[in-house]
């Protein structure tokens, strides 16, 4: 399992170039700005459905409630990237 | 002299924000007339319910919540700004008037001096 991690707000670059490499069977976490995502239809259309945010970094930006996706703490984090064979980071 | 503080950087991505908040308070303390327009990423700064216990980080609506009393009260928001990241006027912690882009171009000429942080 490829582990794609992306921490820029969404309209940046980085994930345009993440979007040309994620497929279908990969996992992505929203970190830092990256959660701002969660407001955004754009999730929705993603090649992967398996996403995760970093809850404290929803709790910080003010993004807690009604999401989409799962939330997850840092300790889940941590085997979630043992788990798998490769980590990307978007910054 | 009228001052237009541009503040386009989310919170806690990079100092800028904090920064340019700080900037322009400290300008109000010197009885200057200061105008805050939050645009790009900027309109992320005025997201209600922001909490950073734990986090070790300043909470920036704590900055935000002394403007009134720099009397620093025309605050603008770039409407295309909010809409492009699924955010509305309610999702703001204080009131802000939205703006189109014909009026935030008049607002920017008709500042004395513009800082863009």
């Amino acid at each position: 399992m490829l582990l794609h991690l992306i921490s820029t707000a969404p309209n940046h670059t980085a994930w345009q170039d993440m979007q040309t490499a994620l497929t279908e069977d990969a996992c992505l976490v929203l970190l830092a700005d990256a959660v701002y995502a969660v407001k955004l239809p754009l999730l929705a259309n993603l090649a992967t459905t398996t996403i995760y945010a970093l809850e404290d970094d929803l709790r910080l930006r003010g993004m807690e409630g009604n999401n989409p996706i799962q939330v997850i703490s840092m300790a889940e984090l941590v085997p979630l990237t043992l788990k798998a064979k490769h980590c990307i980071s978007w910054f | 002299m009228r001052y237009l503080f541009q503040l386009r950087h989310s919170p806690y991505h990079s100092p800028l924000a904090r920064e340019a908040l700080d900037m322009a308070l400290a300008f109000a303390a010197f009885d200057q007339h200061i105008q805050l327009l939050f645009s790009g990423d900027g309109v992320y700064q005025l997201v209600k319910g922001q909490n950073t216990q734990n986090a070790g980080v300043k909470n920036i609506s704590k900055t935000l919540d002394a403007l009134a009393m720099y009397d620093i009260n025309d605050v603008y928001v770039c409407h295309d700004a909010l809409s492009r990241r699924g955010l509305t006027l309610a999702d703001l912690s204080l009131p802000a008037k939205a703006l189109d882009a014909a009026a935030i171009s008049q607002l920017l000429h008709q500042a004395d001096k513009v800082v863009s942080l």
